[in-house]
């Protein structure tokens, strides 16, 4: 069964879209262009068999279930968390898209490394991280959590949170503006609606 | 007022747009068309709403493909008040460069597309990883 999955998969990278663009061809000029690229989401989601409907169709509602309420464990620690404070606020309001920020990890999906990770700091991310049931992700914020940022040649400081963790969107800028991490925040949303767990483990046994 | 703004502004559209417009933005608008981009996106505006929100753009992708990035730079600076002027365009509705060497290519956002950047580092890493055991006890 897997052996079929594989050979229909590779077909359907093989396929052409001469047809999609011959079906809508009164589309407007951004798609004649050809800018939008198929996804790796609308590849792997296309069902093979009966199975595989079901499997997708158990899927996107696990997927829909995750994105309404992906909740960040605040982990503010410096300016950046002045940033992800606005993101809560009236202007941007995260609560719109499903987001309240937890107090525990136990209670969070995500978590938002919002600033520069010390040396003395790392041990407590990891243990938060680790505290975190899973599914998890995690979202690191400012050039700071990216790679060290200004304190990248200090003594004290770690060159990037995802030394310590893995990361699964980096928003850039020192620090990003909350639009720039509501930006980010969608990015992740659009990362979990690719998620295939169901259809893979079905396609694996 | 809430209430009444949604059901004014419902009324003023058909269902057909209603129906975009509640799906795409999440709330009802109703404003002059200002402009269309090459991406088909529609750029409105209604100085009656309160400022901040006169000014909004309805994406012609749907809701899981449309992206800001979609946005292109003059009519992004139009949407933020940067500038009151519309950014002028060609007929398929591309904006115009400004100078020679500029660039009026607007490319989406290639995460998560077969399109995405994809790291090839052949420095050799400066942190070795280990596999941590658990010794009997």
């Amino acid at each position: 069964m897997s052996l079929l999955g594989v050979r229909s998969f590779k077909s359907l990278l093989r396929a052409k879209p001469t047809s999609l663009v011959s079906l809508k061809a009164n589309r407007p000029a951004f798609y004649a262009t050809n800018q939008v690229t198929r996804t790796n989401d609308e590849l792997i989601a296309q069902p093979n068999n009966a199975a595989e409907y079901v499997f997708t169709s158990l899927d996107k509602l696990y997927n829909w279930a995750f994105t309404a309420s992906t909740w960040p464990v605040t982990f503010g620690l410096a300016c950046c968390a002045v940033e992800m404070m606005h993101m809560a606020a009236a202007r941007y309001d995260q609560d719109r898209v499903g987001i309240v920020f937890r107090a525990t990890p136990r209670q969070s999906d995500v978590m938002i490394v919002a600033g520069t990770l010390t040396n003395k700091m790392a041990p407590a991310l990891r243990r938060v991280y680790d505290q975190t049931p899973e599914p998890r992700w995690v979202i690191s914020m400012g050039s700071c959590a990216n790679g060290g940022g200004y304190y990248h040649y200090s003594y004290s400081v770690v060159r990037g949170c995802d030394r310590i963790v893995p990361v699964d969107v980096y928003v850039p800028g020192c620090p990003p503006t909350a639009e720039a991490l509501f930006y980010g925040i969608l990015q992740l949303q659009k990362k979990i609606k690719r998620n295939r767990v169901t259809t893979m483990w079905y396609r694996k046994y | 007022m809430s209430l009444s703004r949604y059901l004014g502004f419902f009324f003023k559209n058909n269902l057909r747009q209603n129906f975009q417009i509640i799906r795409k933005l999440d709330d009802e608008k109703h404003g002059l068309l200002v402009g269309t981009d090459s991406f088909g996106n529609q750029y409105y505006e209604n100085n009656e709403e309160r400022y901040g929100r006169h000014r909004w753009v309805l994406p012609h992708a749907s809701v899981p493909k449309s992206d800001a990035t979609q946005v292109p730079p003059g009519w992004n600076q139009w949407l933020h008040c940067f500038t009151d002027e519309i950014p002028k365009m060609d007929e398929s509705g591309r904006v115009l460069k400004d100078h020679f060497w500029a660039t009026n290519e607007v490319v989406p956002n290639k995460t998560g597309t077969r399109g995405a950047y994809k790291v090839y580092s052949t420095a050799s890493p400066t942190v070795q990883p280990w596999t941590p055991t658990v010794s009997e006890r």
